[in-house]
């Protein structure tokens, strides 16, 4: 089960790229694969709720020696979130508003892309999410440069540059960790470590961190990504926002055992989480590109997120987890009326927009849901996301975090009041006309539907949240289902 | 061995920062090739610098020998490296093609100095694409 999730759409992926069937057999086939990828999600979501593993080992190696896929609550929520994402991205992914050319290059390298960050989400080895990483990274470098102007070559290029570094960084931590353990396997790791050099332990930690960080674009090493997204193609921008940083979270996530074995490491954390949050959202207020402005809106989300992380304890856990489950639904659909907006008025630039052509009505509704869910009003997704991130900042008396995030939330509102106030407020107009504001809502309603329902079920999920958190902290479960992948029996050690 | 070994890691990596700090995309992918081997080093002391390849026969001790493992790791990483790599150098011939200098300059901010027509025709896919960049 977890190789079909894996492998599904990279044999799909690879089957499109290879026939090139024309666009409509092209969509039907990439809807298809991502309703399957839901639906599998969603039945290993229910699967590991109970805190059950799903550990599958290849080639015949018991773990720590061979690789193995691992799926435990947190792994399985992020897969059933990029599946939802994935399927909402080929819906609103249209030939008549997007370009035939668009689509038939989008659907083979999203579906890559998807393969990877499954794989990533998956695998209980550390040079395999390595590899998993560049899988992630190299079909968003296409994906990048689909539009093929060359505004997207300007975009791609820091990317790829920075991920580059990044991706040298993570693989000589790596390097280290190997040196002093003999092992990648990150549940044999996690006991190895505990008796490792502290200060060789914290450089090799430090690089992974780094590396991580980077991925998820927290200050100081964010400024790739601002420059990057808003080149996309519009929709793919939306999975982009909605799933890229969460990886580099998730990753931070998964190594938390490691990095919670030095403290110095989780203070950083929480600081360039607090810096993040608050830098972020001044830049972001500062931008009249309505795509740029949201991409420095992520910067500030995803510190809210590697905060909560560093606090630690399962309450900042799962905080963390809710937070950025919430931000890749938000962050999506504002992609999306983005894209709309864009498109209507056919310019990127906020002051150039009008409401006539804006049009209200729908449209504005899902604007006002998702923005207000992104500053946080009750009782929408956002309120409950900041409420646990402020939970965990207060019980840990982490009162000057406080102070930086809820600094950060009052901006986060003045901002989306500014694309309100450019984009859709009523202003004296001097020239008349017909405009076209015929909206469908599609893709992007169904979004905002799923952003109401994490609102009103917010007490489950973040319950699902806390239990994955726990586990997290407590690791025995993995740590037994890893070992065990191949039936019970003594491991043998090195 | 060592020694030599770290000296190189050093070496390689102040190269490859140092190529990096440029805006000619040819120098910023030798440095980046640069880094990257500087990383294949550094994994592949972590597998002892023994001086016998990792082939155990009767009477030899698993410790005499070099770890296969990292060996394993820095051939991925190469590979992975080398794709890369290319692909930038490719992308510096897309751009020098069309015109432009092969170097890293930001996106314009805003539309740029680009008419609301061209705007319109690229967000509905139909904005003008170069073919060799696929």
């Amino acid at each position: 089960m977890l190789l079909i999730l894996f492998a599904l759409p990279a044999f799909a992926g690879l089957l499109l790229w290879l026939a090139r069937p024309n666009v409509k057999t092209s969509r039907r086939i990439a809807l298809l694969i991502s309703g399957i990828l839901i639906i599998s999600a969603a039945w290993l979501v229910q699967q590991t709720s109970q805190g059950a593993v799903q550990v599958m080992a290849f080639g015949g190696w018991r773990p720590p020696y061979g690789i193995a896929f691992a799926a435990d609550a947190l792994s399985s929520a992020f897969i059933l979130l990029q599946a939802l994402l994935l399927g909402i991205t080929f819906l609103a992914l249209r030939v008549e508003q997007h370009g035939e050319e668009t689509l038939l290059r989008a659907h083979p390298l999203a579906l890559f892309l998807t393969s990877g960050l499954i794989g990533g989400f998956l695998t209980g080895d550390l040079f395999n999410l390595f590899v998993m990483f560049e899988a992630v990274l190299i079909s968003s470098y296409l994906l990048l440069q689909i539009p093929g102007t060359r505004r997207s070559l300007a975009g791609a290029l820091p990317v790829i540059v920075v991920n580059f570094v990044a991706s040298a960084l993570f693989l000589a931590g790596l390097g280290l960790l190997y040196g002093m353990t003999g092992s990648v396997n990150l549940a044999d790791l996690s006991e190895q470590l505990v008796n490792a050099p502290p200060n060789l332990r914290r450089v090799a930690l430090a690089l992974l961190v780094v590396a991580f960080g980077t991925k998820a674009a927290i200050v100081p090493l964010s400024f790739w990504m601002p420059a990057s997204y808003p080149t996309l193609a519009a929709p793919l921008a939306a999975l982009f926002a909605g799933i890229m940083t969460k990886l580099g979270v998730y990753a931070l996530l998964r190594i938390h055992a490691l990095i919670s074995l030095d403290p110095g490491l989780s203070e950083a954390l929480i600081w360039a989480g607090g810096a993040s949050a608050l830098v972020g959202v001044l830049a972001a207020l500062s931008q009249y590109e309505m795509r740029r402005l949201l991409s420095f809106h992520s910067v500030s989300q995803v510190g809210y997120i590697v905060a909560a992380l560093g606090l630690g304890e399962p309450l900042g856990l799962a905080a963390a987890l809710f937070f950025a489950l919430h931000h890749s639904l938000v962050k999506s659909s504002l992609y999306l009326v983005a894209d709309e907006l864009e498109r209507r008025n056919a310019t990127r630039d906020l002051r150039k927009m009008d409401f006539r052509r804006t049009g209200g009505g729908l449209l504005a509704l899902c604007f006002g849901v998702a923005a207000f869910s992104l500053a946080g009003l009750p009782p929408l997704s956002g309120f409950f996301g900041k409420l646990s991130v402020f939970r965990a900042a207060f019980e840990a008396e982490s009162f000057v975090l406080l102070g930086l995030l809820l600094v950060a939330s009052l901006f986060t509102l003045a901002s989306m009041l500014k694309i309100w106030r450019f984009a859709f407020a009523r202003k004296p107009a001097p020239k008349k006309g017909e405009f076209h504001t015929q909206f469908q809502p599609g893709a992007l309603g169904l979004l905002v539907t799923l952003i109401l329902v994490l609102g009103f079920s917010a007490g489950p999920v973040y319950t699902y949240a806390l239990e994955a958190a726990k586990e997290n902290i407590d690791g025995s479960k993995y740590r037994e289902a890893v070992f065990n992948a191949m039936g019970e029996g003594p491991i043998g050690k090195p | 061995m060592l020694p030599v070994i770290a000296l190189a890691i050093f070496l390689l990596m102040t190269v490859g920062v140092y190529l990096l700090m440029h805006r000619s995309l040819l120098r910023v992918a030798l440095g980046l090739a640069c880094i990257g081997h500087s990383v294949n080093l550094i994994l592949l002391s972590a597998g002892r610098w023994g001086e016998r390849p990792p082939i155990v026969s009767s009477g030899m001790q698993a410790t005499d020998v070099t770890d296969p493992i990292p060996q394993a790791f820095a051939l991925t990483a190469i590979v992975i490296s080398m794709a890369l790599t290319l692909y930038l150098l490719a992308t510096a011939v897309v751009y020098s093609r069309r015109g432009g200098r092969a170097e890293l300059i930001p996106a314009p901010e805003n539309d740029g100095e680009q008419s609301s027509e061209s705007l319109s025709m690229e967000f509905s896919g139909r904005g003008e694409r170069d073919s060799s960049c696929s």
